[in-house]
């Protein structure tokens, strides 16, 4: 099971009793009253209705732009993920719209009172009071003012709301008219200058306190899959401090060009081949550098991966070593490696013999091989793989071998001549 | 289950050395949370905070936590948290303590005293809770700690 779907299935389980907390608390009239939250935090716990309403808006938002991502991340269906959480999505999205909304005087004053809670009454700090740099406090204000933002955007249930796909759950009307609309449009705008001080306090950093920040966002990104290609215009915050801080170079490595260009000897080859193997490695490009290897290879590899156009392959037409991906023969074959060990299922030389089993059963058929690995051993290519591989290069096959480097973001082609 | 009277020690030269963070990295932190006037916190106080937070935890969970010195991960340790969000950072065992600090809350409250959330009423510390398993989630998705086990008051994940 892949990490991001078995941290769905922990949060569903939260929001789930979460959910049943905000009911209960229905019944209160003020936000200031203080309410049960024995499902979320157990017995004799007591919170205040506006904390308990602020974390499940929180909750829900963040878990539900997560499942979203995560159905076309691995190329999954909506029912297959899980048809449980079809009926969680649809009984917070009434409760979400309901509190949301305006509808009552109270949630009215919503935007107001967390508007209290997240603008901050100082500037974001980056150093303890010796001046060493505090990447951690930093951390934690840039992805809680990324999720305020898009809580407040979701919470408008206005054109571009992080929420769009659940409006069939709560209204007939394409953008429902709320009352308090222009009071979250107007939180919303305010976090948006916070997120650009943080973005200024970064810069501030020392080159490694900059390099640690990035690690532990990137992470962020890989849990909650904010991954360029899936992020939409406007919707997800085209300015995104997550992908301001975060990306560097651009994806491209110049030996993918190369490799475009002349080893696939573009007129030779159907305008369709050539296209997949673009947008492949364009997409693997992005994928590692946004991610890191580990977690691409974790995330390809995984029980639950199926491939697909807006998953880190970037194509459904494509065959994957490991794993599932088209049982049918593929002009474009994906092969994944991690370590150089003989006795791991993702070491280096038994991805290879996979490799070769299948271009010996899709001969003719089979015309890009990709390899992936984070090791190289020429002596032990030369001995164990060259010869037949070159036999295929012979009939038309044509390969790349990408080779992580360090840190682990880091992309490059490794020179084979048959 | 939690320790009612926890027999963890501190290495001395640990101790002093946590101890001087408190006061001069989070000089004023501690002081506000326990009421020391005038600062600074003494290292018996420290100590004696420490075991507190231990027998008086909400929270409990274990984690290779991201060395923020040595820039890489330590080994598993056990981590435990109070009602004031100070946590106290033992080896997995249970025999000794690492460190104790404030876990900050949000906004840089933590590097001023005066923004401490010190509400001291249930549903302040209820807040608090919540506020905490956000931020716990968040470190978790980061990897600011990894192999998380929870044992006591917060969800595995």
């Amino acid at each position: 099971m892949s990490d991001a779907l078995r941290g769905l299935r922990n949060q569903a389980r939260d929001l789930e009793k979460l959910l049943k907390d905000v009911k209960q608390s229905e019944r209160q009239t003020s936000l200031d009253s203080t309410v049960d939250a024995r499902n979320s935090l157990g017995d004799e716990v007591v919170v205040s209705r506006w904390a308990l309403l602020e974390h499940f808006l929180v909750t829900f938002v963040e878990w539900n732009q997560i499942h979203e991502r995560y159905v076309r991340y691995f190329g999954q269906t909506e029912h297959t993920a899980s048809p449980r959480w079809h009926h969680l999505r649809h009984e917070c999205a009434q409760t979400c719209y309901n509190i949301s909304a305006g509808a009552n005087q109270a949630y009215q004053e919503l935007p107001s009172r967390f508007a209290q809670q997240w603008l901050p009454q100082a500037p974001g700090h980056i150093r303890h009071s010796d001046g060493s740099p505090d990447v951690e406090a930093l951390y934690h204000e840039i992805v809680q003012a990324d999720l305020q933002w898009r809580t407040a955007m979701a919470c408008r249930w206005q054109p571009e709301s992080p929420l769009e796909d659940l409006w069939q759950f709560v209204s007939e009307a394409r953008y429902p008219q709320t009352p308090a609309a222009s009071a979250w449009q107007n939180l919303a705008n305010d976090l948006r200058g916070t997120q650009q001080r943080l973005l200024a306090r970064f810069s501030e950093l020392e080159p490694a306190a900059q390099s640690d920040l990035r690690y532990f966002l990137r992470n962020y990104r890989h849990a909650t899959l904010r991954v360029s290609w899936l992020e939409q215009q406007g919707r997800d915050n085209d300015n995104s401090l997550l992908f301001a801080i975060n990306n560097g170079e651009s994806g491209r490595v110049s030996v993918l060009r190369d490799f475009l260009e002349i080893e696939l000897m573009r007129d030779d080859r159907p305008d369709k081949e050539y296209r997949i193997v673009d947008r492949v490695l364009g997409r693997i490009a992005d994928a590692i550098r946004e991610i890191g290897y580990e977690s691409f290879v974790d995330d390809v590899t995984s029980e639950d991966f199926l491939g697909g156009e807006d998953s880190p392959l970037g194509s459904a037409e494509i065959n994957i070593i490991p794993g599932k991906g088209h049982t049918a023969c593929c002009p474009v074959l994906v092969a994944v490696s991690r370590g150089a060990s003989r006795r791991s299922k993702l070491g280096f030389g038994k991805i290879m013999q996979e490799v070769k089993v299948h271009l010996t059963s899709c001969a003719g058929v089979t015309k890009a091989v990709i390899v992936l690995c984070d090791t190289w051993d020429s002596r032990s290519f030369i001995d164990e793989h060259y010869v037949e591989l070159q036999a295929h290069h012979r009939k038309g096959v044509r390969f790349l071998f990408l080779m992580i480097g360090a840190p682990n973001t880091a992309v490059s082609g490794v020179r084979v001549r048959f | 289950m939690k320790p009612t009277a926890p027999y963890i020690r501190w290495n001395q030269a640990n101790l002093e050395r946590h101890h001087r963070k408190r006061v001069e990295k989070d000089a004023g932190c501690f002081e506000e949370l326990m009421g020391i006037n005038p600062p600074p916190m003494s290292v018996e106080q420290y100590r004696q905070r420490s075991l507190d937070t231990v027998a008086g935890s909400w929270a409990e969970y274990e984690a290779e936590g991201w060395d923020v010195e040595k820039r890489k991960y330590s080994e598993a340790r056990a981590y435990y948290v109070d009602n004031d969000l100070v946590c106290s950072i033992t080896d997995v065992p249970r025999s000794e303590f690492v460190t104790c600090f404030h876990a900050a809350h949000d906004e840089g409250k933590h590097f001023h005293p005066k923004f401490h959330d010190a509400d001291k009423t249930a549903e302040g510390i209820g807040n608090r809770r919540l506020r905490f398993m956000q931020k716990l989630q968040h470190q978790i998705q980061g990897k600011l700690i990894r192999q998380f086990k929870a044992k006591r008051g917060v969800p595995n994940v």
